[in-house]
C-alpha cells in the first residue's frame, strides 16, 4: 500500500524532532535577546540614549556588513565556545544589528511635535521612551519585524556549519544515511515553512490586538468632526 | 603560539578573496538575468499558469539558504564553482523577481493602458516600459540583495575555496592564528560590503535626475 521508503522516513523522524528542539530554542533565545538588544541599540542610534551614537553606529555597521558565518567563526574558532553557544551569540549579534535598523526606522518616523509636547509636559527621558517613543515605533514596524523574525528563524540553520544538530543538519544526516534526498528535504522545508507561517500569523494577531486596543475615540471632538457633513 | 601569518597563509586568504569577488560577480549577473526572466514569466502568464512562478518564488523565499545549499550540493553533479553559482543565482533570483514585481505594481497603470492602446504586446510593454522604470526605481533594493549575496558567498564554502573557507582552513591548521585570521576576514568583508553600498548610493544619485524628470508638457 505504501511505498518502501516510508519506513526509512519514519525512522528518520526522531532526528528531526531533536533538530527542531535546537532550532526552536536558538530561535526563541536569539529572538528575545536580540530584540531587546536591538531596541537599545536603536535608541542609541537615534540619540534617545545620549553620547553612545558612534558606538551604536559601529555596532550596527559591523554586524550588518560581516557575513553571519564569519561572526559565527569568530565565536567558535577565536573565542572557542561550543557550537551551540557560538551559534546563539552569533545569531544574537546578527539579529540585534538588523532589528536595530528596523526599530530605528520606526523611531524616526515619529512626528517631532509629539516629542516636543512630551518635553513640554515634563516627561523624563525614560518616560518619553517607555510611554511614547517605543510603543508607537514598535506598532508602526510590526510587519517589518515579522519579516525580521522570519529571517532569524531561517538563519538559525547557520549552526549547521559548526556541527550543531538542528533541522538542516538532521536533513543532511538523514539523507546521507537513508539516501532519500527529496523526502527528507521536504520534511525540513515543511518545518521551516510552518515556523515562518506561525510567525506571520502571530504578528498579524499582535497587530490586530494593538490596533483594536488603540482605537479609542477622542473625548473632545476635533474641529472637522464638529462640522456637519457636506450634502 | 605564533600570532603572525606567513606569506603563504596570506596568499591563501588573497586567493579566497579573489574567489569570493569572482563568485559574487558571476552569481549577481545570473541572479539579475534569472530574476528578470521570472518576473517576465509572472507578468506574461495568464492566471492558470501563475502557480509555477508563485511556487518557485514563495518556496525559495521560505527556505533557509543553508538547507537549499545542502540539497544542491548533494544532488547536483557539476564542479563546485558552477554548483555555487547555480545555487546562489537560483536562490537570489526569487528575491529579485519579487522586487521587480512590486516595482512594476507601483508604476502608474495608465502607462500600461496607453501602451496597450498603442498596440504594444505584453512582452513589449514589460521590456520597454515596466522593466526599465522598475530597475531604476529599485536600485537600493537590488544593491541590498547583491550585498546579501556577497555575504552569502561565505556559505558556499561546502566545496569552493573562497574567503571564509580559506580562513577556516587556516584556523583549523593553527588555533593560535584564529584571532588574526578572523580579524583579517572581518575587515575584508566589512570593507568590500561597505564599498558595494557606497557604489549603490552613488549609482542612485546618478539615476536620480532621470528618475525625477517631469512630464515635458506639464501634464
Amino acid at each position: 500500500m505504501f511505498p518502501t521508503w516510508i519506513n526509512a522516513v519514519i525512522e528518520g523522524l526522531p532526528l528531526f524532532g531533536e533538530g527542531l528542539r535546537t532550532t526552536l530554542s536558538l530561535f526563541f533565545q536569539a529572538g528575545v535577546i536580540g530584540f531587546v538588544l536591538g531596541c537599545i541599540v536603536a535608541l542609541g542610534k537615534s540619540r534617545y540614549i545620549p553620547r553612545v551614537y558612534p558606538l551604536a553606529w559601529f555596532y550596527v555597521e559591523l554586524f550588518r556588513n560581516i557575513p553571519l558565518l564569519v561572526i559565527l567563526f569568530f565565536f567558535y574558532y577565536a573565542l572557542q565556545f561550543t557550537g551551540y553557544v557560538a551559534g546563539l551569540l552569533a545569531l544574537i549579534a546578527w539579529a540585534s544589528a538588523f532589528t536595530a535598523e528596523v526599530v530605528r526606522a520606526g523611531i524616526e518616523s515619529l512626528e517631532e511635535e509629539q516629542i516636543k509636547a512630551a518635553r513640554l509636559l515634563g516627561l523624563s527621558r525614560f518616560q518619553l521612551i517607555s510611554h511614547l517613543v517605543m510603543p508607537q515605533a514598535l506598532m508602526r514596524i510590526l510587519p517589518v519585524l515579522a519579516n525580521q523574525f522570519m529571517n532569524l528563524a531561517k538563519n538559525t540553520s547557520i549552526v549547521y556549519f559548526v556541527g550543531v544538530l538542528d533541522v538542516t543538519y538532521a536533513f543532511e544526516q538523514n539523507s546521507a544515511k537513508y539516501f532519500l534526498f527529496f523526502q527528507f528535504f521536504f520534511i525540513a522545508l515543511g518545518i521551516y515553512i510552518t515556523l515562518c507561517l506561525i510567525i506571520i500569523y502571530a504578528f498579524r494577531l499582535l497587530e490586530y490586538f494593538t490596533k483594536t486596543r488603540r482605537a479609542i475615540k477622542p473625548v473632545i471632538p476635533s474641529d472637522d468632526q464638529a462640522l456637519p457633513e457636506p450634502a | 603560539m605564533d600570532f603572525l601569518l606567513t606569506t603563504s597563509d596570506l596568499m591563501l586568504l588573497w586567493q579566497g578573496l579573489q574567489m569570493t569577488v569572482l563568485l559574487a560577480c558571476v552569481a549577481s549577473i545570473f541572479t539579475l538575468l534569472l530574476g528578470i526572466a521570472v518576473a517576465l514569466y509572472r507578468f506574461l502568464m495568464p492566471g492558470p499558469f501563475q502557480w509555477v512562478g508563485t511556487l518557485y518564488v514563495d518556496g525559495i523565499r521560505s527556505m533557509p539558504l543553508v538547507l537549499y545549499l545542502v540539497l544542491v550540493f548533494t544532488i547536483l553533479p557539476v564542479p563546485p564553482f558552477q554548483r555555487a553559482v547555480f545555487a546562489l543565482a537560483t536562490f537570489n533570483a526569487a528575491f529579485i523577481a519579487e522586487v521587480i514585481r512590486s516595482a512594476v505594481q507601483s508604476l502608474d497603470k495608465n502607462q500600461m493602458r496607453a501602451a496597450a492602446l498603442l498596440g504594444m504586446s505584453d512582452y513589449q510593454i514589460f521590456m520597454t516600459i515596466a522593466l526599465p522604470q522598475s530597475l531604476a526605481r529599485m536600485i537600493p533594493a537590488f544593491i541590498n540583495q547583491f550585498n546579501t549575496l556577497l555575504k552569502d558567498t561565505s556559505l558556499v564554502s561546502l566545496g569552493t575555496l573562497e574567503l571564509a573557507k580559506a580562513g577556516e582552513i587556516l584556523m583549523e591548521r593553527a588555533w593560535g592564528h584564529s584571532f588574526t585570521v578572523i580579524l583579517i576576514m572581518g575587515v575584508v568583508y566589512f570593507f568590500v560590503c561597505l564599498g558595494l553600498s557606497v557604489l549603490g548610493q552613488s549609482l542612485e544619485k546618478v539615476m536620480r535626475p532621470w528618475k525625477r524628470r517631469k512630464a515635458p508638457l506639464g501634464g
